[in-house]
């Protein structure tokens, strides 16, 4: 079994929507008075992404399909590039783009196993033949 | 039961506790060809493809993955009258579950043992073997595993250890 990969045409998603949360991993316990306590539970916790996206018709065509047909409404976990870390270009300590022997810049990837978020995702702001998607991924850890 | 080790001790009363504790569940039983193993925490990735999370311990003598699975799980007390018992709480999400729970007619065995994460071959508490006694089907699914049945009074005969017999060490 392996993942499917979330459809390269599909295009990045927008500054505004974006929000990342790291899920809890401790147990915290209050009391009336005092500090609280806290215990960790787990070491491999999960990101919670919500972003949206600006797409094009048929664009919109290929999201669906992706998530009704190859991801199975939602239930299949996929592979998708971590837009803020890939395709980055690596720096060095002057903070000046690392170059390899022929002066190309040296770039970070990152891929991400996620999983589709609570709700399925919602399309709005109807413009034309354009749609906004906002949905959630859960970032795997590991 | 032993002592817990002097790290596992200095995080319990901590205020601030780091060191996640991990339960471990052996599950055996004559159908299965290799016993289920189950655990409490995400710690590790035990496998890439398909994704799945637990901890490697050294419990059973060779090292073998324990899986996480998301239940709710009740360890053994220490209460001086109740014999050890043990429940896992899981949400019923297939309903071909209650049937495979149907499908064998003699009694697994369980073990249970908790370890920090960070140390997971030292052994803080095991208890067991259980006898999986009963499981609960309703929406959700409660597996309870309980000491043996002293009744059934087989030979040889049980051990007087504290866990079978918890009256005797009052």
């Amino acid at each position: 079994m392996s993942y499917p990969t979330f459809p390269v045409e599909l295009p990045k998603p927008q500054r505004s929507g974006y929000q990342g949360q790291l899920a809890n991993a401790r147990r915290l316990t209050t009391f009336d008075s005092g500090p609280p306590k806290s215990s960790l539970r787990h070491a491999m916790v999960a990101r919670t992404i919500a972003m949206t996206l600006d797409m094009e018709a048929w664009q919109v065509q290929l999201f669906s399909r992706f998530y009704e047909d190859t991801c199975r409404f939602g239930s299949v976990m996929f592979w998708m590039r971590d837009v803020l870390i890939d395709g980055a270009p690596l720096l060095t300590s002057e903070g000046v783009p690392r170059l390899n022997s022929a002066g190309v810049p040296l770039l970070a990837s990152k891929l991400m196993l996620c999983a589709w978020g609570e709700q399925p995702p919602a399309f709005s702001s109807l413009k034309l033949r354009r749609e906004r998607a906002s949905f959630q991924v859960v970032e795997m850890p590991g | 039961m032993s002592r817990p080790s002097a790290n596992y001790r200095r995080d319990q009363d901590a205020p601030q506790s780091r060191d996640p504790k991990v339960a471990l569940f052996e599950f055996a039983h004559a159908d299965l060809p290799e016993p289920i193993r189950l655990c409490s925490s995400a710690i590790e990735v035990i496998s890439r493809d398909p994704r799945t999370y637990g901890i490697r311990s050294a419990w059973r003598g060779e090292v073998a993955a324990y899986q996480h699975v998301a239940c709710g799980v009740t360890l053994p007390g220490d209460q001086p009258d109740a014999p050890a018992s043990v429940s896992l709480t899981f949400d019923l999400f297939d309903a071909t579950l209650p049937s495979l729970l149907r499908s064998f007619s003699s009694r697994a065995s369980c073990r249970v043992a908790l370890v920090l994460a960070s140390a997971p071959d030292i052994i803080e508490a095991q208890w067991g073997p259980l006898d999986v006694v009963s499981a609960q089907i309703g929406n959700r699914l409660a597996i309870s595993a309980n000491r043996k049945r002293i009744e059934e009074e087989g030979a040889p005969f049980l051990r007087f250890t504290r866990t079978m017999f918890p009256g005797l060490y009052r």
